[in-house]
């Protein structure tokens, strides 16, 4: 197998991002011993990080990862804070946990899509199943039971961007 | 009810008593107090231009090496020891091994769920950036072979977590590839601190071989590797399940 193809760039940039900024500097000595150290990382892990590079470049891509950071954080997390705030004074609560199904492909998608339903108060995502198509989550106020229905109020606004980003 | 809120707030005012004393009053004579004579020579001699000089402007690394050398070569040579010491110990043979890997293999497989997996890749990735700046940056900020490579090893120690060793062996990361790298550490710790010697006659330790402020680049690299992969050994030896060792030396008693 052609050596040069175990090379792969978004390794190389992710590593050199992450030690660049964790240095502190830049330096000419943090670039050089920087992109020595992507090197080697990004010849030994091959394309076991970033499975489709093209996926990583595409600036569309980062376009909406970066939208729906500042949604998510901004909007979605401030709606769901004030929302559950509310019911730890009214003692409103109707616990339990629901099936979703999942319509996201890749692996970090659905992740995305976990981490960001753990992340807002009120759900939590308490597994997936094998074949990474439901989600279990843990929902503060489980107002329905019906699949479609949970879907909509639980997932739908993460998967949508999860695909955008990742599918 | 009441005696919580109480104890609560005899344990805030009383707080808020020593912090005062402490800070605006200064009853241990902690704030302002002077630099100790001691303190500052240190200072004034950490980096110096010529001489016995690690050439390192972060003052901690400079007083570790040109006051504390041999510390740290004889701390090298502690982690050398104990390493050496569990190899020994957990020693198998050729055959041994074999067995062991086949007993190993009818295990159930198991591994944790997709949501673990792909974070830890990530983060894995990222932790080997961190360790590898802790380490190459560490004789101009806080940091240093050691530490970098503590911090690799708990890569390590995650993919250990969320895949498994038997992965890892597999993927190449077996018990002779970390001792090779180990030595390789050893060897280039070992290189730096005699090469002076050879190379201007000058004294064991005298660890200016680049030029600047890189004096301690070899030095850094040399030990990240020996700390990381020395680790590694010792995790990969320890990982192997006890049934398992316990079934091996059955068998050696046996013969």
């Amino acid at each position: 197998m052609n050596p040069l193809r175990r090379f792969s760039p978004a390794t190389f940039v992710i590593v050199l991002a992450v030690y660049l900024f964790y240095t502190g500097s830049v330096s000419e000595y943090d670039l050089i011993t920087g992109s020595i150290v992507a090197l080697i990382v990004s010849f030994l892990v091959d394309h076991w990080l970033v499975k489709n590079e093209s996926k990583f470049f595409s600036p569309r891509r980062w376009f909406h990862a970066i939208v729906y950071g500042l949604r998510y954080f901004l909007i979605e997390e401030t709606k769901t804070h004030i929302d559950v705030a509310k019911r730890v004074f009214t003692l409103k609560a109707n616990p339990g946990i629901v099936r979703v199904p999942l319509d996201v492909e890749s692996d970090y998608g659905k992740v995305l899509v976990a981490n960001s339903i753990t992340n807002t108060p009120g759900t939590v995502v308490v597994d997936i199943s094998d074949d990474g198509k439901w989600l279990y989550v843990h929902w503060i106020d489980v107002s329905t039971l019906d699949e479609k229905e949970v879907k909509e109020n639980v997932v739908s606004y993460f998967e949508d961007y999860a695909k955008k980003i990742f599918d | 009810m009441k005696r919580d809120i109480l104890v609560a707030v005899s344990l805030l005012v009383a707080f808020l008593f020593i912090a005062y004393a402490v800070t605006v009053k200064n009853v241990l004579g902690l704030g302002g107090a002077e630099l100790r004579p001691l303190g500052e020579f240190y200072l004034s001699n950490a980096f110096a231009h010529e001489g016995l000089t690690s050439h390192s402007p972060e003052v901690v690394t400079a007083i570790v090496w040109n006051y504390r050398g041999f510390d740290t070569l004889f701390e090298t040579f502690v982690f050398f020891l104990a390493i050496m010491g569990a190899l020994s110990v957990l020693r198998l043979t050729d055959e041994q091994e074999k067995l062991v890997r086949e007993l190993e293999a009818t295990m159930p497989h198991r591994q944790m769920d997709l949501i673990v997996r792909a974070t830890t890749k990530l983060v894995v990735i990222m932790i080997i950036a961190i360790s590898a700046s802790i380490a190459l940056h560490g004789h101009l900020t806080p940091g240093g072979g050691f530490q970098g490579g503590s911090a690799m090893a708990v890569a390590a120690l995650l993919l250990f977590a969320a895949f498994s060793k038997f992965t890892l062996e597999r993927k190449g990361l077996t018990l002779k590839h970390t001792i090779s790298a180990y030595a390789v550490g050893l060897a280039l710790i070992l290189a730096t601190v005699l090469a002076p010697v050879f190379l201007y006659n000058g004294k064991v330790l005298e660890i200016n071989l680049l030029p600047g402020e890189m004096g301690l680049f070899n030095l850094d690299v040399g030990e990240y590797l020996a700390v990381a992969f020395g680790f590694l050994t010792v995790f990969l030896v320890l990982g192997i399940p006890e049934w398992v060792f316990k079934v091996v030396l059955r068998g050696e008693l046996n013969d």
